[in-house]
């Protein structure tokens, strides 16, 4: 063996060795976090308390980050520097707020809540999958520290909006309901109805008819432009309850009998809808594309690219106010298939919109602080949600918001509560315009509230521990196969929703339906329902 | 007593200079490449923030069944490799072909200006041709069927057939990459002693027995190299090329799936780390394998070109 091998041997190990030292520190290091986190929030039994005690919630003065969702409004920074400085003088911290872009939102949302990075609050609910996180560690257990930095929140919030928020017995984040229903909707255009005499949309035959209508007359319109993001509604044929959790594939036979469990795709009135899909299809009503546009039809209605578009009630408020706003001669209409069937319309869950502090937080008491004076001073509120008075926007004498002289809805930089701040909105704070729609969407909530049901299941929170790679492996084949055959992009849906059965089968779907109705039957037990 | 001249504190002075030039590359492969393959470890974890990468609960082989359970990892695994094989060989001869005709192209400023805009599509983003595809293949008013109805032909239902992916993948693919791996091979015809192509110009080879009896084989070793490489990453997908331009449609999925858009569309149903990283190892494990085994046969057949 020669002695310059010797040589290179030797720098070899040098590096490795150089290599384990940067490797151990990498250790240390994590080791370092880990321990902090635990000291924390991680056995959160004794820090949570640990941070009640220190009640002086203006000695030493801190940053508070906040993370919250959606694109930042031009006047943000104004907005937000206004904000901070008032908390300063208030509660002697500083408030900075970062926004997470929709283009990125997915992954970096989830990467924030996954790294443990040391921010104070950030925006949560249950589309943002709360569920998934809590059980994952990403949020602090809150419960010791609401009554002593958030008095005013506490009475806010009825006590099942916390129940809730709970995970094993915990509070982990601050929700803000607003008092709305929320269920399936579409917007029509109301002036091809009318022009060609079709009767009112009420359910799927009715549309039917009229996308018919829409398709023989005008040429220039896709009649139903929709995209994979949305649906055809077929929960609002059924009285089947959605369960969630499992990307919400499985539905219970109904309201009362919640137990008894079946995915979604093996409901015997499925293949009916799989039919009427294909016929929608053939008919041409959507795009041959349908499975690459990546357009929501609620977009496209806007743009005035389709002639019908489906939502929820939530988005058909904003899409109909911004129909209005640029087109009003289309006459859009709001059109509830739940009017008909009338089951399954639930008040909106308390987690729709929520806020929670982030387990590595410094300073989780004083950003509770933070949340509890935006939630109770009516004017940092206004601040936060509707921007600058006399910049943004103007309150009129009768209490009603309205755009100060010289700005229009296209150069208001600060458009109401499209922020991302909706996770800490209190509904006695809220600003109504004036408005005819505003008022006939006063008159829908009003009908579904009549229609409505407390929803059962809010509170339930699946684990998926035991059963991931087979839900896994069948949300893959449910995006593969299913979302072809629910847009009729197959010759044959009968063979279509057997072999995708078939497919779910061998992926193990009886073990996450078992799992799943274990699961469903211990809260059930639980919560006294059956 | 071992010699003075032979020590490696020696090695070290005697070299220092090049020790030092050394020493950024090693650092940064140490840094980007070595300690973070100890996040390795996550692929047999159930990721938890409590926990983090090294503290979560050890699961084993657990993250690994998803690949299977849905049934796709052959049809993936298989699209991927072929891809990637038919990436190498047509881009490895469009771009050897580019180069050779740029190396003979008469006048610098034309030469230039070709090379350049050769060059340009490797700037435009993937999202871009994306939308470039939608709009050419889109069945109502897409540029290509708006031609055929034109001519009087029936319009392509090019989304729900997977007959044609194949071919406008890869075309992109190589329109992409053309100016950009030419670079290298232009660059090793310019390194080839001029005195070759006079002594043959003087012994009356035209040009085309230049290329053949000259160029092509002073490239053979460039050539090796660089396929070698790429052979290493054979496993590993062109994400972003095949994610913009088939999305989430289906229909499409038995052509153009690769392990890198099955596993994008698993981990945005359920968000799970361990699993991500359980199909990224999965890739690298064959990929080293694969590489091995290539290196091994090149080996036997000449041992100057491989690479280790």
């Amino acid at each position: 063996m020669c002695r310059r091998c010797f040589g290179i041997w030797c720098i070899l190990a040098a590096i490795l060795a150089v290599a384990c030292i940067n490797t151990g520190c990498g250790y240390n290091y994590f080791d370092k976090i880990i321990k902090t986190a635990d000291m924390k929030g991680g056995k959160s039994n004794d820090t949570a308390e640990a941070f009640a005690d220190d009640k002086s919630v203006t000695s030493d003065s801190a940053e508070i980050v906040m993370y919250l969702p959606g694109d930042a409004p031009v006047d943000m920074p104004l907005v937000a520097e206004e904000l901070s400085s008032r908390m300063e003088k208030s509660l002697n911290c500083t408030l900075s707020i970062v926004h997470i872009p929709w283009s990125d939102w997915s992954q970096k949302y989830s990467l924030i809540l996954s790294a443990g990075e040391n921010y104070d609050l950030i925006y949560t609910s249950n589309w943002s999958r709360y569920k998934e996180y809590v059980q994952r560690g990403a949020f602090m257990a809150i419960d010791n520290l609401l009554p002593v930095y958030a008095p005013d929140i506490m009475k806010q919030i009825e006590p099942e909006g916390w129940e809730e928020t709970k995970w094993q017995g915990r509070i982990y984040a601050v929700p803000a309901r607003q008092k709305a229903f929320i269920t399936d909707a579409w917007v029509i255009r109301g002036d091809f109805r009318k022009k060609y005499g079709i009767p009112e949309v009420v359910d799927h035959a009715t549309m039917e008819v009229y996308l018919d209508t829409v398709k023989l007359n005008e040429k220039n319109i896709i009649p139903l432009n929709i995209s994979p993001g949305d649906g055809l509604q077929y929960e609002t044929t059924t009285e089947y309850e959605n369960i969630p959790g499992a990307a919400s594939m499985f539905v219970a036979k109904n309201y009362n009998d919640l137990t008894n469990i079946m995915w979604e795709l093996e409901t015997p009135e499925y293949i009916e809808f799989l039919k009427m899909a294909k016929r929608w299809n053939d008919k041409g009503f959507w795009s041959k594309c349908v499975l690459t546009n990546r357009v929501m039809s609620m977009d496209a209605i806007v743009e005035g690219k389709s002639a019908a578009a489906s939502m929820n009630t939530g988005h058909a408020k904003t899409v109909i106010e911004k129909i209005k706003a640029t087109h009003p001669e289309w006459d859009p209409e709001f059109v509830c298939f739940k009017y008909k069937n009338k089951s399954g319309i639930h008040p909106m869950e308390w987690m729709a919109d929520a806020m929670a502090v982030g387990r590595n937080s410094r300073n989780p008491g004083k950003a509770l602080a933070v949340l509890n004076k935006i939630r109770s001073d009516r004017e940092c509120y206004n601040l936060l949600f509707y921007g600058i008075r006399g910049r943004n926007y103007e309150l009129a004498a009768d209490g009603m918001i309205t755009l100060p002289p010289g700005v229009t809805a296209d150069n208001n930089w600060y458009i109401p509560e499209t922020a991302g701040q909706w996770g800490m909105r209190v509904q006695e704070f809220t600003l109504k315009s004036k408005d005819e729609w505003m008022d006939y969407y006063d008159v829908v909530m009003k009908k579904l509230g009549e229609l409505a049901t407390p929803d059962k299941l809010a509170c339930f929170i699946f684990n998926s521990d035991k059963v991931n790679s087979e839900l896994a492996a069948i949300i893959q084949i449910s995006g593969q196969y299913g979302i072809p055959m629910r847009y009729g992009r197959v010759d044959d849906p009968e063979a279509a929703l057997k072999d995708i059965l078939e497919r779910m089968r061998e992926a193990g779907s009886d073990r996450v339906k078992a799992e799943m109705k274990k699961q469903l039957e211990a809260y059930c037990r639980e919560k006294g329902y059956n | 007593m071992r010699s003075r001249k032979n020590s490696f504190t020696y090695e070290l002075r005697k070299n220092r200079s090049m020790f030092f030039m050394l020493a950024p590359g090693v650092v940064f492969f140490l840094i980007f490449c070595y300690i973070p393959m100890a996040g390795v470890y996550m692929a047999f974890t159930r990721y938890n923030v409590v926990g983090g990468m090294f503290k979560s609960p050890f699961v084993g082989l657990e993250n690994f069944r998803f690949l299977y359970l849905s049934g796709r990892l052959w049809i993936i695994t298989k699209n991927t490799v072929l891809y990637n094989l038919v990436f190498i060989v047509v881009g490895m001869i469009t771009q050897i072909t580019a180069a050779i005709f740029i190396s003979e192209l008469p006048g610098r400023l034309f030469r230039k200006t070709t090379q350049s805009l050769m060059f340009l599509p490797y700037f435009v983003s993937y999202v871009l041709i994306g939308t470039f595809v939608y709009q050419i293949f889109n069945f109502e008013f897409g540029t290509f069927n708006n031609m055929l109805k034109a001519v009087g032909l029936q319009p392509i239902d090019a989304y729900s057939n997977t007959g044609m992916w194949k071919y406008v993948i890869v075309f992109f693919y190589i329109w992409k990459g053309i100016g950009y791996g030419m670079v290298v091979y232009l660059a090793a015809i310019m390194g080839i002693d001029n005195g070759y192509y006079e002594a043959a110009e003087i012994d009356g080879a035209d040009v085309f027995k230049q290329i053949r009896h000259i160029t092509l084989p002073m490239l053979k070793p460039t050539f090796i190299i660089l396929f070698l490489f790429a052979i290493g990453g054979i496993l590993k997908g062109q994400f972003d090329l095949f994610y913009q331009i088939v999305g989430n449609n289906g229909l499409l999925f038995n052509a153009t799936d690769i392990i890198d858009t099955f596993v994008f569309r698993s981990l945005m149903g359920t968000n799970d780390y361990g699993q991500a990283a359980a199909a990224g190892l999965y890739q690298s494990f064959f990929g080293f394998v694969l590489i091995m085994l290539v290196n091994f046969i090149v080996k036997k057949i000449n041992d100057e070109y491989a690479l280790f």
